[in-house]
């Protein structure tokens, strides 16, 4: 016999106000199966749970229907209610009469009443062949693999290792730290980049707990949440690391020069190299592309030289495979290609450089050693104009968003030239200063007063060779006048765009990103650092342009998800998910095309498909693909939907 | 009329005059234009006092020095009182006039004025105008 509970909820006036709640009671009463019909001002309030918990006690009750607001509000809060009243969670199901009743038909009471009563004869139809379902439960792998090993990677994953817990880091080139290594010195503090990141690189380095897996690059993801199978290629660098000691002799003899890509084409380097003297690991490889030995066929000077026999032409590429349980994404971000945007000549005017030009052009490692020469003829520029907002806030040419970095490290970069070159004059165009971080706005005034800056309000719309110098077309709003200026070097605050490769990325690792390519959070406010997957965390400008400060912060907070999942002894899932009735299935395999979580596959001996349970997400997808109706739903089979449908018409 | 800016114009010794007499960080000046939503004169003025904190910042002083607006400026203090960046705006005026009689460029003078005239502006400008006259002499 069943015993089933319902309790009207008045939702304050919410529900009372348009339905005649007295009514709904009393009809159900005297209603089959009913064993008791109760009503509450706020079902959800702890008197409101008592009511629930005391009959299911009391009158041994083995279904509940509460009939309330949408179940997507307290469906788990009566579920909850139940369980420790004994009673099985997935015998609780909810009766929306607010959303889908009251708050509709506020004009036509009778009708909301009579509406309201069959809402709730439907559930009590699936309350009546609810299985007692429980929660399903695997086990956790309890190891973390990091993608990308700017700063944002880094934190991540000391601070997942510290916890105690094995982290693969894996990062595309051949050292960590990302852009931070290429800055000279950072605001708000103007601290030296290097000197803030070393220690953090040199600890990912050496902690007993990270694998670190440079010039190496996820290939292939599978699984799910808690359970991942991965697999990284690791390119061959042609130098064996294991024995090389990072003596530095085969770069020094290296015949081949190429320009370099650390200092963004400003100086060279040679075909064997390391990424910097700082760079952690400090072990170089070869670029085919530039060794005269790979393009000619002759040279092996490195080999030669090298005291310990660590080149080897013949390394192939490795695959390793690797089971983590939970993923941080750590991508970074790349700057837009400035010659988008032709009007300022960049790439065709070698003096007009980008922002990381000029970080190279700051830094005691960087191609000048530290002094501020224009790279057309190693002159001391006297006038520099900076530019905001290049490419960035342009809907027409470049992005419709604002960069959020460029503000600040321009306003930097004015500060530290004025520092190197006291008698210049810097002059910088923006459309608006977006100085919001902590010590940003002060940092900003005290640039303008102290270095004299002069900060002009508008676009430059564009810049001209003349002679040595580069005329520069732009507007002062605030004065309202056109103003020309003949500079020496002009640098450009150019867009942050997604790192190369990230959409791909996002496709391996079957996660979403947004129109420009940012890794998509699974919810804006509450949740920043989920990605639309489960397992999958982000960090950093993998999600979004952001300041050092910022992106540390967040890979944090993405740290501690993942800590938050490894703390759990086991993953629970809901068991509202599919299942397959093996007398009706044929194995045709229609449900594996179109499951959205390839959750599902054939069972080649058994010639039926079956589910992986900690896969499917219940979408229902398989069922309505089914051709032989032996995919179901569980607690949400046909039957019990035609038997609903009954009772409603 | 476009600003041709450079190094020299933006060092002029007018600029560098101005900054010295006045004794303001003029370069500090964000533009935010509370000092002109004060100014009680603003509506007569031809260059209103952001506007002639921008032109200084720019270099552009020769239109500052024939403005009419350094003399209609009654020197009431409430641009300097209000400004969020403690700039006193009004001693800028005052080096700009101090800067324009040097120059003898002297648009007041007092003698000139009528019985209603003088009935019509505020004492306090008439003051300020006392001011401005005994540097004439
Ligand atoms: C000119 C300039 C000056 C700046 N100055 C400052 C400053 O003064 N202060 C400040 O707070 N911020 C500054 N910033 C911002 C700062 O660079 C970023 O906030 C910071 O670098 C973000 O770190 P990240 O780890 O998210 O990304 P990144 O530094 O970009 O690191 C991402 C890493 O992931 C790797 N990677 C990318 N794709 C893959 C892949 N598919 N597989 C494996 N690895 C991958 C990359 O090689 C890289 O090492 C500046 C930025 C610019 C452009
Ligand atoms: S083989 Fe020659 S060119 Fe190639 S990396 Fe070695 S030294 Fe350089
Ligand atoms: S941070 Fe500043 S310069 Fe960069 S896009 Fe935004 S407003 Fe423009
Ligand atoms: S001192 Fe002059 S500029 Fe300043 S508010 Fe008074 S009248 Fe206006
Ligand atoms: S109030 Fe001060 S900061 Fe604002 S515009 Fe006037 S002088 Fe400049």
């Amino acid at each position: 016999m069943k015993k089933i509970g319902l309790f009207i909820c008045h939702c304050g006036s919410n529900i009372a106000g348009t339905i005649d709640i007295p009514e709904v009671k009393k009809f159900f009463s005297e209603y089959d199966d009913i064993e008791i019909s109760d009503d509450y001002k706020y079902m959800c309030s702890e008197p409101g749970q008592k009511k629930l918990r005391d009959a299911i006690v009391e009158r041994g009750l083995n279904g509940v229907v509460v009939a309330c607001c949408s179940p997507r509000m307290h469906e788990i809060t009566f579920r909850n209610a139940a369980v420790s009243a004994g009673l099985n969670p997935y015998k609780v199901e909810i009766a929306n009469i607010r959303e889908q009743c009251s708050w509709v038909h506020q004009k036509e009471k009778d009708k909301a009443t009579k509406k309201s009563i069959d809402i709730i004869k439907t559930m009590i139809e699936k309350v009546k062949r609810d299985e007692a379902l429980q929660p399903i439960e695997f086990d956790i792998t309890k190891r973390a693999l990091v993608i990308g090993g700017g700063i944002a990677g880094i934190t991540a994953a000391v601070d997942i290792a510290n916890a105690g817990y094995e982290v693969v880091l894996v990062e595309k080139r051949h050292s960590i730290g990302g852009k931070m290594l290429e800055l000279s010195e950072t605001f708000p503090t103007l601290d030296c980049a290097q000197c803030t990141l070393t220690p953090k690189t040199v600890e990912a380095g050496r902690h007993p707990k990270i694998k670190l897996m440079v010039y190496s690059e996820v290939e292939e993801v599978k699984g799910y949440i808690g359970n991942f199978d991965v697999k990284i290629r690791r390119k061959a660098s042609y130098v064996d690391w294991n024995k090389c000691t990072g003596c530095g002799l085969c770069q020094e003899k290296c015949p081949s020069k190429t320009e370099s890509e650390f200092d963004h084409g400003l100086g060279e380097r040679k075909a064997i190299y390391t990424l910097s003297p700082q760079a952690v690991p400090n072990k170089p490889i070869i670029d085919k592309n530039s060794c005269r030995f790979f393009r000619e066929g002759k040279c092996r000077v490195c080999e030669k030289v090298c005291p310990v026999q660590a080149i080897n032409y013949e390394m192939k590429d490795e695959v390793i495979e690797e089971k983590v349980g939970a993923i941080v994404v750590a991508t970074g971000y790349e700057i837009l290609e400035t010659e988008k945007i032709p009007e300022y000549g960049y790439g065709m005017y070698k003096d007009v450089i980008d922002g990381l030009q000029f970080e190279r052009l700051n830094s005691a490692s960087g191609p000048t050693a530290g002094e501020i020469r224009r790279p057309s003829d190693g002159k001391v520029p006297k006038e520099v104009v900076f530019i905001k907002c290049v490419g960035s806030r342009d809907p027409e040419k470049g992005i419709p968003y604002c960069s959020r970095i460029c503000c600040m490290y321009l306003g930097k970069h004015a500060r530290l030239y004025k520092h190197k070159v006291p008698d210049g004059q810097a002059y910088l165009f923006y459309m608006d200063i977006r100085s919001f971080g902590k010590g940003y706005e002060e940092f900003i005034q005290q640039s303008m007063e102290e270095a004299n800056l002069l900060y002009i309000r508008g676009r430059v719309a564009r810049i001209m060779q003349e002679g040595d110098k580069l005329v520069v077309w732009g507007v002062d709003t605030l004065s309202g006048r056109k103003v020309e200026i003949k500079a020496d070097m002009v640098v450009l605050g150019t867009a942050v765009v997604p790192s190369k490769g990230a959409t791909e990325l996002a496709k391996v690792l079957r996660t979403a990103t947004d129109e420009y390519g940012f890794f998509n959070e699974a919810h804006i406010k509450l949740k920043p650092v989920e990605s639309m997957t489960g397992g999958i965390y982000l960090a950093g400008c993998a999600q979004a342009p952001k300041d050092i400060p910022d992106t540390v912060a967040q890979a944090g907070a993405a740290a501690a998800k993942v800590l938050s999942l490894f703390g759990q002894e086991k993953m629970v899932q809901e068991p509202l998910i599919a299942c397959v009735d093996t007398d009706l299935c044929s194995g045709c395999g229609v449900c594996v095309t179109a499951c959205p979580f390839d959750a599902r596959m054939l069972d080649v001996d058994e010639k039926i498909s079956i589910v992986n349970e900690a896969l499917c997400q219940g979408c229902g997808a398989c069922v309505s693909a089914c051709p032989n109706k032996a995919c179901q739903l569980r607690n949400a089979s046909p039957k019990t939907y035609m038997a609903m449908v009954d009772k409603y018409l | 009329m476009k600003i041709i800016l450079d190094k020299e114009k933006l060092n002029s010794s007018y600029v560098q005059a101005i900054k010295e007499m006045s004794m303001q960080k003029v370069m500090s000046c964000y533009q935010c234009g509370k000092c002109t939503a004060g100014c009680p004169i603003a509506d007569f003025m031809d260059v209103v006092p952001n506007e002639m904190m921008r032109l200084v910042m720019l270099g552009e002083i020769e239109k500052l020095i024939s403005s009419k607006a350094i003399w209609l400026c009654t020197s009431c203090f409430q641009c300097g009182t209000r400004c969020p960046k403690g700039i006193e705006v009004h001693r800028v005026f005052e080096a700009l006039r101090s800067i324009a009689l040097r120059e003898g460029k002297n648009y007041t003078n007092i003698e000139k004025l009528s019985e209603e005239q003088l009935e019509a502006i505020p004492q306090q400008g008439i003051i300020a105008g006392f001011r401005k006259f005994e540097s004439l002499e």
